[in-house]
């Protein structure tokens, strides 16, 4: 008798169980609203980019035809000192600046993880870099303690959930019920049987989550016009697999465990404790202990004290900036220097200090981050976090990477500015169009994929070695009494 | 004996910690018998039903069908076997047809057209309309009946019966008999643990009592009357 | 009777592996986080302190400058550690923990501590909080599922009935004997809960622990209550355990935030950039949107050269640029308070939207109680974030006041403020709401235990008779 027809009948056998219906119809209904809860949450990011990209673009033109029409010698309208954009002190702390905007990646519906604490645009501006990622969005603190309801969500936590309580009694129930004894005076292997009993209710879950996966691309309007969004679809379609295969391979080892089905789910369910929560608090503790968030209060306070003494020392700090910059000194031919260098050269100072300070508490972060990333092997939940999070990308890595492109752009901001502020040149139509713009560059999926593998690969043998442990016990456990 | 018996134990053993349940348990049941295995509770009745269907491994010893042994070929022998314990558990969900199915399917790896499984249920003694109702609402007996069917379905010309009749009423019990009568005139080897002296005289060929694992008589059943059966039966028990 | 049915269930617990394995897991789970917590919350707090101090020092210390420098210059407010907050986060980690208060601006509160932790942490982080939210009802669940189902597969109940027990004495045996094995587990943790906060907070923490310690005791109480009814009204002990458990993915996992996500989703609040680009609009034409800065600064102007009968502001008999100042502070304000308010009225909506899915799950309710009580909740946070906002208009009054009374006609950008100015202002204090208050804001969350306790009581008392079958 092939596995197929075994799976048919089970499925017969299921489709008439009330607790299948009643598990279908909830995780589908939850699903769904966390998929549309992840579109609209996507939706209102994408509203805000688009507002402040039309009004960059608004901006700009006004001040692009303002600066042509002083540039032809324009003089019928008084423009304050701070507005003018010809000065490249001014439009370098902002006036008209570009934002430097971290879209949202094109699976982002199907999860919203960090994005929620984490700001996705900023304005471009020489100032201190500190000063930046502070547009954080407006949302009560009350909401975003429950935490958000979304696709990933539902799969990490209440997926197995589904696994679990449609298999856990797959085998203890039909001995508890006395159908084994019956089924097992049949000629076939019982661990084909079992295995296939198994295996109908497992795939049942599986295919729940892919299709509510599938169901929640097209609702949420994900374009499927990349062949790289295919790809990653595909993956987070795979990490659905091999986390389901894990929670199979767990339920089928407590299954040929030969336990009653009330301590089948007992023991199942210290397994998703265990999982989920427990080996999660630890890593979570273990980081938390380990590599604490650097503070950004003793960041602040630091910085103050050091533009303090810096404003204190003035002229010492002008001096030293002037040493560095030579360009400078050709220029200025006695009178009381430029306020926009001496302010640079007070920013300049105060960031020499300053740097190590940065420099450390960045370092910090990156080895939070990285401790927390190498804690995750602790549990396959948090493998599959990760990697959901990252195929939708709503986690630390793209986050980072976008940090890292802004702190280049940034510098390159700087450079053009600077350049121009301590050369005295005022800016010209030319330099207008020149002006460096910020596009985030989004990374392949094939380098994605470098970084999800060794933990899909550590799930997937965890899996395999959980079935093939309770393959050799479903063999004991066909054991009618 | 001149041909090999279809159910046949072979000196079958077996200890669980300081209790025998089975002590070098010999016995033969050729087609066409049906062999009644009478004891007290825990006399090891159950224990050697089930060598046969390999849910115990004896200790020593071995159980064969068809002169096959079960220990080597566990899932070969299961091919010719019935097994109808007290109460047949179904499930509940499924119609008898679909639980017919279901076991049938099992049984012989091919599936059966539907017209066949229902003409076994009701050779089992079902109606039609039972037929398709779910066996979550059914009696003790319209289990068994499906039981029979099941063996039917399969062919199965070695039955193992444990207890089959215990717990049914006099109109169901006669009915089970009945059909027990069928299957014996088809040729089926059966072995039947029971407590009902009354059916194994009647329904039985031989009859063989046992106790702590052992067997302690063995006699065919036209030569012995109602009473004198009892009254052996009961004599061994006082031993 | 009850003392002996409490006996034996309490002995049977306390002798059974499984309780012994998953109170150990709870108990480590409890004691970790609370010591973690409390170290983590230790440091924090003597960063804040150290911190607000330093800055209040900046202050002071600035050497003789023009006072609206000053206030451009201005301070951070950094918001103190609540004695419990080591027990409940609440909204601390999403709010922010500093503002910086400046001339002109009232801003928003910065450095939420969720942006630099990694997603895996906001997973997998468990406060004391978060253990007794749901770790303890799960562990409730596991020990009593089975207290009548079990009896009744086991056969044991229709013993108990034939002697005359009375169905209800039977489940107030059993709910103290139960309920003495989770005080096994429980009086520990909190005995080293209370010697923590004693360290560090002494009389207060000490009430604002014991309110904590009795709402808990409702919230398990609750679970207690209703996991013998389920248990009681079972086929078996495997039916009870998966309503049960489905009942408490519900309340932990579920429902809270389908809750949230409604919540918004009923008072929705603008996104960051528009509320900007709105308090931008109003700060340039007012409220009302038809008052621009230059008609009301000639406005302001001909109604006090009228009222002095003066042509020109160097004749005012006051600094005219510190007074404009002020004005325009004030008119800034107006503009906040307009602003804030509705925004945190929208935010009041979202909570009391959010509080009503307390209905449908405990633990909503149980969560605001438990941060209202520690100290975290929003309301606590907003009282700070007043208070620091008030100080920031306090501090700019001061010194365009100054400008206005002192400075030279004309002069208002010249004239230079010292530390008598600095020190005028006094130190910024907060003082957090007291307890009393705070649960009295807390009325309709009290009310939601209050009730769930009551149904259920209620529901356990109209059950008269038990099945033993």
């Amino acid at each position: 008798m092939s596995f197929l027809t075994m799976l048919r009948f089970e499925w017969r056998v299921l489709r008439r169980e009330r607790l299948l219906w009643v598990a279908v119809v909830f995780f589908g209904a939850l699903g769904l609203y966390a998929a549309s809860s992840g579109a609209r949450f996507t939706a209102q990011q994408r509203l805000t980019i688009a507002e402040l990209e039309q009004a960059h673009a608004q901006r700009r033109d006004s001040l692009g035809q303002l600066l042509g029409r002083l540039h032809a010698g324009d003089t019928s309208r008084r423009v304050s000192a701070f507005a003018d954009p010809r000065s490249p002190a001014v439009v370098g702390r902002g006036l008209g600046a570009p934002y430097t905007i971290l879209p949202p990646a094109a699976l982002a519906p199907l999860a919203i993880g960090q994005r929620d604490v984490q700001p996705f645009w900023a304005q471009a501006s020489t100032r201190t870099k500190q000063t930046f990622f502070v547009n954080d969005e407006i949302e009560n603190p009350a909401v975003l303690v429950s935490g958000r309801l979304d696709l990933a969500f539902v799969i990490l936590v209440v997926y197995p959930l589904i696994i679990l309580a449609l298999t856990f009694d797959a085998v203890a129930g039909e001995r508890e019920r006395g159908t084994l004894a019956i089924v097992l005076a049949q000629p076939v292997d019982p661990r084909r049987v079992l295995g296939a009993k198994l295996a109908a209710r497992a795939l049942l879950a599986l295919a729940l989550a892919l299709g509510l996966t599938f169901v929640a691309v097209l609702l949420t309007g994900v374009s499927l016009g990349d062949p790289d969004t295919w790809l990653r679809l595909a993956l987070w379609c795979a990490v659905i697999v091999v986390y389901g295969a894990f929670w199979f391979g767990i339920s089928m080892a407590v299954n040929a465990a030969r336990m009653s089905a009330a301590a089948s789910a007992v023991s199942l369910l210290a397994a998703w404790l265990g999982v989920v929560v427990v080996l999660p608090a630890v890593a979570a503790a273990v980081v938390t202990v380990t590599h604490p968030s650097p503070s950004r209060i003793a960041l602040t306070t630091r910085l103050r004290e050091a533009t303090d003494a810096a404003s204190a020392k003035r002229e010492d700090a002008m001096a030293s900036f002037l040493l560095d910059h030579p360009a400078y000194i050709a220029d200025a031919s006695g009178g009381a220097p430029d306020p926009n260098v001496v302010s640079m050269a007070l920013q300049d100072a105060a960031e020499r200090v300053m740097a190590p300070e940065y420099a450390a508490f960045d370092a910090a972060l990156d080895a939070q981050r990285d401790a927390a990333a190498s804690f995750r092997f602790l549990s396959p939940a948090l493998v599959t976090q990760a990697a959901l999070l990252d195929l939708a990308g709503a986690g630390e890595a793209r986050f980072r990477a976008y940090e890292r492109q802004f702190d280049t752009y940034h510098a390159e901001w700087r450079d053009f500015f600077f350049s121009r502020t301590l050369s005295r040149r005022s800016l010209s139509p030319t330099d207008w169009d020149a002006i460096p713009m910020f596009r985030f560059a989004e990374e392949s999926a094939s380098a994605l994929w470098r970084r999800l593998a060794p933990g899909l690969g550590m799930t997937l043998l965890l899996a395999m070695a959980l079935a093939a442990l309770g393959r050799r016990g479903l063999t004991a456990a066909a054991q009618a009494r | 004996m001149a041909y090999s018996p279809l159910l046949e134990a072979r000196g079958l053993t077996k200890r669980y910690g300081d209790t025998v349940a089975l002590d070098a348990l010999d016995l033969g049941v050729n087609s066409g018998e049906v062999y009644c295995l009478l004891g007290a509770n825990g006399a090891g009745k159950s224990t050697a039903i089930n060598c046969f269907l390999d849910f115990v491994r004896p200790d020593t010893g071995s159980a064969l069908i068809g002169g096959s042994v079960v220990a080597d070929d566990p899932i070969g022998t299961k091919q010719r076997l019935a097994y109808i314990p007290e109460t047949v558990m179904l499930y509940g969900n499924l119609s008898a047809v679909e639980n017919l199915e279901y076991f049938a399917t099992l049984a012989t790896g091919t599936r059966p057209a539907r017209p066949d499984l229902l003409k076994h249920l009701i050779t089992a003694g079902l109606t039609e309309v039972q037929a398709d109702q779910r066996v979550g609402g059914f009696s003790k007996g319209m289990r068994q009946k499906v039981g029979i069917a099941i063996a039917l379905a399969k062919g199965a010309d070695v039955l193992l019966l444990d207890e089959p009749t215990s717990g049914l009423d006099p109109k169901a019990s006669n009915e089970f008999h009945g059909l027990l009568g069928m299957l014996r005139a088809h040729g089926a080897a059966v072995l039947m643990a029971t407590h009902d002296l009354f059916r194994a005289k009647e329904s039985g060929t031989r009859v063989g009592i046992m106790k702590r694992g052992r067997k302690v008589a063995e006699l065919r059943t036209d030569e012995i009357g109602h009473a004198d059966l009892e009254q052996l039966y009961l004599q061994h028990m006082h031993d | 009777m009850i003392a002996t049915i409490a006996a034996k269930e309490f002995r049977e617990l306390v002798r059974d592996g499984r309780f012994r394995w998953a109170a150990v897991v709870v108990g480590s789970l409890l004691i970790v986080a609370a010591l973690a917590g409390w170290t983590a919350w230790r440091t924090q707090a003597q960063t804040r302190d150290a911190a607000q101090s330093t800055m209040q020092a900046m202050w002071f210390n600035q050497p003789a400058k023009n006072p609206h420098s000053a206030a451009h210059y201005g301070l951070w407010a950094f918001k103190p550690q609540m004695p419990l907050g080591f027990i409940d986060r609440g909204v601390d980690p999403y709010t922010g923990t500093a503002s910086w208060l400046e001339a002109h601006r009232q801003n928003e509160f910065r450095f939420r501590p969720a942006m630099d932790a990694t997603a895996a942490q906001r997973f997998g982080e468990w406060t004391t909080a978060g253990v007794l939210q749901l770790l303890v009802p799960l562990l409730i669940i596991l020990l009593a599922h089975g207290a009548f189902a079990g009896e009744r597969e086991r056969g044991t109940l229709r013993q108990l009935a034939s002697l005359g027990v009375p169905a209800r004495t039977l489940l107030i045996g059993k709910a103290v004997g139960i309920g003495g094995a989770m005080g096994l587990l429980l009086v520990p943790v909190a005995a080293v809960g209370a010697a923590l906060v004693m360290r560090d907070s002494g009389a207060d923490g000490l009430f604002r622990l014991f309110a904590l310690g009795g709402v808990y005791f409702a919230y398990f109480t609750l679970f207690l209550v209703l996991t013998l009814f389920v248990s009681a009204r079972a086929a078996s002990a495997r039916g009870a355990l998966i309503v049960l458990l489905s009942l408490w993915a519900w309340n932990g996992l579920v429902a809270p935030r389908l809750a949230a996500d409604m919540a918004r989703g009923v008072a929705p609040t603008p996104t960051a950039r528009a509320f900007s680009a709105d308090v931008q609009r109003s700060l340039a034409n007012g409220v009302d949107g038809h008052s621009p800065a230059s008609t009301r600064n000639r406005l302001l102007q001909d109604s006090l050269l009228a009222a002095h009968g003066v042509s020109h502001v160097d004749s005012l008999p006051f600094n005219y640029s510190g007074y404009s100042m002020q004005r325009g502070e004030e008119h800034a304000n107006g503009v906040f308070d307009h602003h804030f308010g509705e925004l945190w009225a929208q935010y009041a909506a979202q909570d009391r939207a959010q509080l009503a899915g307390a209905v449908v799950a405990p633990l909503v309710a149980v969560r605001q109680l438990s941060m209202a009580i520690a100290g975290t909740d929003f309301a606590q946070h907003r009282a700070f974030a007043d208070a620091a906002e008030s100080y920031r208009r306090l501090l700019n009054k001061a010194m365009n006041d100054a400008i206005a009374d002192h400075a030279a006609p004309g002069q208002g950008f010249s004239y230079l403020g010292d530390s008598t100015l600095w020190a005028g202002v006094g130190p910024f204090e907060y003082e957090a709401p007291g307890l009393g208050r705070v649960l009295v804001a807390q009325a309709p969350s009290l009310l939601f235990v209050t009730a769930w306790l009551f149904a259920l009581v209620v529901t356990v008392r109209r059950e008269r008779r038990l099945s033993v079958l």
